[in-house]
C-alpha cells in the first residue's frame, strides 16, 4: 500500500467516525485495516485474522492456568511462529503473495497476548477484542510502530482526548515528503551511483532511501493516528544524533527495539543467560524477523555484539571522534549487506 | 484545536481537487512512450491503413515514417503507417490501448501483431497475469481494465490458492485507489512540468516515433547513412554485445501459454470484428537467425486464420551476417537492422494492401 493511499484510506475512515464518538474511532480503524488488508492482500489478511484467533483462544485457554505455568507464561510464544509464513509460504502455497502487514500485526497480536495472560487481574473475556484492535489496526499497518493492543484499550478508556495539533497535520505531510518524494529521488540517485562507481558507493544512498521511507511512514502512522484521538508510540528520535550503539536503539526502530528487549532480551536473561548473550540473541531475533536469511542473521548479530560489548558512555577524545564514525560505518554497511549483499 | 480537529475535512478537500485536477491535466509520472502510445490511440485522426502492435523489439524495428515513404516512392502507395510499442512483458498490457484505439479512431486495414517469446519459470508468473502497469491505469478507463481482468483465463500453475490471491493481482478498489494516486501526483507534478516546458501529452512527430528516438532519414535507399562497418568497429560491438536471455524460445502450443494466446486471440478477436485484417509478427532477438518449423506450425494451429509474418529470410547468406550482428542490445536491433526490417515490412504490405 503506497503512502499516499494509505492517507486517503485513513482520511475515508476519519469521515466516518465523525458520526461516532471518538472514543470508538479506534473500531473503524480496525475495521478499515481489515478492509485495506482484504483489498491490497487478501492471504496475508487471512493470516493476520487466523493468528489473532489463536491468540484469543490462547489467551482464554492460559488464563485459567496458575500464573507461574510455563503455558501461561510462554505459551504465546508459539504465536510468533506465525512469522515463518512470511518466509515460506510460497513453499506451502506454490505461490508468492502480498504480505502486507503480517510482520508488524502479528508482533503486536503476541504482545497483546502476552500482555493480558501477565496481568495481574483476571482476564475479562472481552479484553481479546483489543487483540484484534491491533492486528488490524489501520495507521499501523504499513510499517508499524509495534505496540500492544491494551496501549488502545487505556486509551481508549481514557476516552481518546481531542489533541490534534498543527504539527500532527505537518507531521503527516513531512512523512508523504519524505516516503513518496525524497525516498524515490535517493533510490534513483543510488541507482545512478551504483551504476556509475559501484554498488557499495551506492550505500550510504540506499541506507539514506530506506531511513527516508521508514521514518515517513511511521510519521504518517503516528501522526495520523491522533486525528482519531489515539497516540502510537514514536519509531523514529533523531537517529542521526547517535552516537553509540545503545543510543542508536534507543532512537532507531524504538518501538521494535523495546520489543525485543521486554519480550525476547528479559526472558532470556531471567532464565539465566548473560546480559551480553542474552542481547546478542535478541538481535539476532530482530534480524530474522526482517528476513529469515543469512544476511539479516548476520545484522542481527553484529548489532548485537555491537551493543552488548560497546562501551555504554564514551571516554575521552578518541573515543567521541572513533566511536561514532565506528557506529555509523557500521550500521550502514549493515544495512547493505543484509539488503543488498550477497546473502540478501 | 476545535477547527485543527476538523482539519481533515480541508485536507479531503484539497486532495480531491488535486485529484480532479491531476486527471485533467494528466502529468502523470510516467514516461513519454508510455502517454505517446495513449496519444496516438485517442487522437482525431481516421484509422492507419495498416499498424504494428508490439514490443520495444518493434519500437526499435519498425520506423513507420520511413515505410510510408518507401510504399510511396517504390511500390506508389501513400498509406499511412503507424506503431504502438510498449515496454511490455506481456500481451493483455497491449489490449486497452488497443481497444482505445478502434473505439476512438476505428480499425485499420491490416494490423501486424507481435507475439511475444516464451518466459522463464521464474519469470512467467508476472508475465501471465493482467498486471496492469501504471501507463493503463492512468489512461484506460478502469470499466476496461476490468472487463479484459474478468475474460482473462490464468495458466494453471498447480497453486493451492486460486491464482487470483496471488501477489501482484490488483483489486479493483486497489486500482481505483492506484488511480487516485497517481491523479494527485499528477497535480504535484503539474508546476514543475509547467517549469521546465515539458508537455502533458504527446504531439506529431513524438507520438510516431515513441519508443524510438532514432529514425532511418531517407526514403531512397543510396542516401541512407550509416557509418561505415569496419572489422574494429564490429569486434567493438560484437564484443559489447551480451545475450541477456530472460525469455525462452518460442513456444506456441507450451501449456504455460494458455494465457498469452488467450490474449492475442481477444485482440485478433477485437480487430477482426472491427474489421481489420490480422497477421502475426514475430521479430527475432540477437543470435535467432532461424525460426523452427514446429514454431510455426504451431503457431498455425494455435491461430489458423491469421499468417505468420518474420524477417528470418534477411539473415540468410553474407547480409544476414552482418543484420546478425546489427543489435544494440539482446532485444533490439540499430540502425541498420531497422532499416531492413522496415524494408521488408514494406514489401509486405505493398503485397498485402490494394
Amino acid at each position: 500500500m503506497a503512502p499516499l493511499q494509505h492517507v486517503i484510506l485513513l482520511l475515508a475512515a476519519w469521515v466516518l467516525c465523525q458520526a461516532l464518538p471518538r472514543r470508538d474511532s479506534v473500531h473503524v480503524l480496525a475495521a478499515f485495516g481489515a478492509l485495506a488488508l482484504l483489498i491490497y492482500a487478501p492471504v496475508a489478511g487471512l493470516v493476520v485474522a487466523l493468528t489473532a484467533v489463536e491468540a484469543a483462544l490462547m489467551v482464554i485457554l492460559f488464563s485459567a492456568l496458575p500464573r507461574k505455568s510455563n503455558w501461561r507464561q510462554y505459551g504465546a510464544y508459539l504465536l510468533l511462529l506465525n512469522l515463518f509464513f512470511v518466509d515460506f509460504h510460497h513453499l506451502a502455497l506454490n505461490m508468492p503473495i502480498a504480505i502486507l502487514g503480517i510482520s508488524f500485526s502479528v508482533i503486536r497480536i503476541f504482545m497483546t497476548a502476552k500482555q493480558l495472560l501477565s496481568a495481574r487481574k483476571d482476564l475479562v473475556r472481552t479484553d481479546v477484542y483489543w487483540i484484534f484492535a491491533a492486528g488490524f489496526y489501520l495507521p499501523a499497518l504499513v510499517i508499524g510502530p509495534v505496540f500492544s493492543g491494551l496501549e488502545l484499550k487505556a486509551q481508549y478508556e481514557k476516552g481518546a482526548p481531542d489533541e490534534v495539533e498543527l504539527r500532527d497535520y505537518r507531521m503527516v505531510l513531512m512523512g508523504l515528503f519524505l516516503a513518496m518524494v525524497l525516498a524515490v529521488l535517493l533510490s534513483d540517485l543510488a541507482t545512478y551511483t551504483a551504476g556509475k562507481y559501484s554498488a557499495l558507493a551506492a550505500a550510504p544512498l540506499y541506507f539514506l532511501q530506506l531511513f527516508s521511507a521508514f521514518w515517513g511512514q511511521s510519521l504518517i502512522a503516528e501522526h495520523s493516528s491522533r486525528f482519531f484521538g489515539y497516540r502510537l508510540p514514536v519509531n523514529f528520535d533523531a537517529p542521526w544524533r547517535a552516537r553509540t550503539p545503545k543510543e542508536f536503539w534507543s532512537r532507531w526502530h524504538r518501538s521494535m527495539a523495546n520489543f525485543v528487549l521486554q519480550y525476547i532480551y528479559l526472558p532470556l536473561n531471567l532464565r539465566g543467560l548473560s546480559p551480553k548473550v542474552a542481547t546478542t540473541g535478541a538481535f539476532i531475533f530482530m534480524g530474522l524477523w526482517h528476513n529469515l536469511s543469512i544476511g539479516y542473521f548476520v545484522w542481527g548479530l553484529c548489532h548485537g555484539l555491537m551493543l552488548a560489548f560497546s562501551p555504554q558512555e564514551l571516554k575521552g577524545q578518541v573515543q567521541r571522534v572513533v566511536m561514532p564514525v565506528a557506529l555509523w560505518v557500521s550500521v550502514i554497511g549493515l544495512s547493505y549487506f543484509a539488503n543488498y549483499g550477497p546473502y540478501a | 484545536m476545535a477547527r485543527l480537529s476538523k482539519g481533515p475535512y480541508l485536507v479531503i478537500a484539497v486532495l480531491a481537487a488535486m485529484a480532479f485536477f491531476g486527471a485533467w491535466v494528466k502529468t502523470y509520472a510516467l514516461n513519454a512512450s508510455s502517454r505517446c502510445v495513449y496519444t496516438l490511440a485517442e487522437h482525431d485522426a481516421a484509422p492507419a491503413d495498416v499498424l504494428f502492435v508490439g514490443t520495444s523489439r518493434a519500437g526499435r524495428g519498425i520506423d513507420t515514417g520511413y515505410i510510408q515513404k518507401h510504399l510511396a516512392a517504390e511500390y506508389g502507395k501513400p498509406l499511412t503507417v503507424e506503431r504502438i510499442s510498449l515496454s511490455s512483458s506481456n500481451a493483455t498490457q497491449f489490449r486497452p490501448v488497443l481497444q482505445r484505439y478502434v473505439s476512438e479512431r476505428g480499425a485499420p486495414k491490416l494490423v501486424f501483431l507481435q507475439v511475444l517469446y516464451n518466459f522463464k519459470p521464474e519469470n512467467a508468473r508476472v508475465a501471465d497475469m493482467p498486471i496492469n502497469p501504471p501507463r493503463n491505469v492512468a489512461f484506460a478507463p478502469v470499466s476496461e481494465l476490468m472487463e479484459i481482468r474478468r475474460t482473462a483465463e490464468l495458466n494453471d500453475l498447480d497453486t493451492v490458492l486460486p491464482r487470483t490471491l496471488e501477489a501482484g493481482y490488483t483489486s479493483l478498489p486497489a486500482m481505483l485507489l492506484a488511480k487516485l494516486e497517481m491523479s494527485i501526483v499528477a497535480a504535484m507534478k503539474y508546476p514543475a512540468h509547467r517549469l521546465l516546458g515539458r508537455t502533458t501529452g504527446c504531439k506529431g512527430d513524438e507520438m510516431h516515433r515513441h519508443m524510438n528516438p532514432f529514425r532511418i532519414y531517407n526514403s531512397i535507399d543510396d542516401q541512407v547513412q550509416f557509418a561505415p562497418e569496419t572489422a574494429e568497429r564490429k569486434k567493438a560491438r560484437l564484443g559489447n554485445l551480451k545475450i541477456t536471455a530472460n525469455y525462452l524460445p518460442f513456444a506456441p502450443l507450451s501449456s504455460k501459454r494458455r494465457f498469452e494466446n488467450g490474449q492475442i486471440k481477444a485482440m485478433i478477436d477485437l480487430l477482426e470484428k472491427a474489421g481489420s485484417r490480422v497477421q502475426l509478427m514475430y521479430l527475432p532477438a540477437l543470435g535467432e537467425r532461424t525460426i523452427a518449423p514446429r514454431t510455426v506450425e504451431g503457431l498455425n494451429a494455435v491461430f489458423p486464420n491469421n499468417p505468420l509474418v518474420h524477417p528470418m529470410s534477411l539473415f540468410e547468406g553474407a547480409a544476414g551476417d552482418k543484420l546478425a550482428v546489427s543489435f544494440i542490445d539482446t532485444h533490439h536491433v540499430d540502425l541498420y537492422g531497422a532499416l531492413q526490417f522496415s524494408r521488408y515490412f514494406a514489401a509486405r504490405i505493398a503485397a498485402e494492401v490494394p
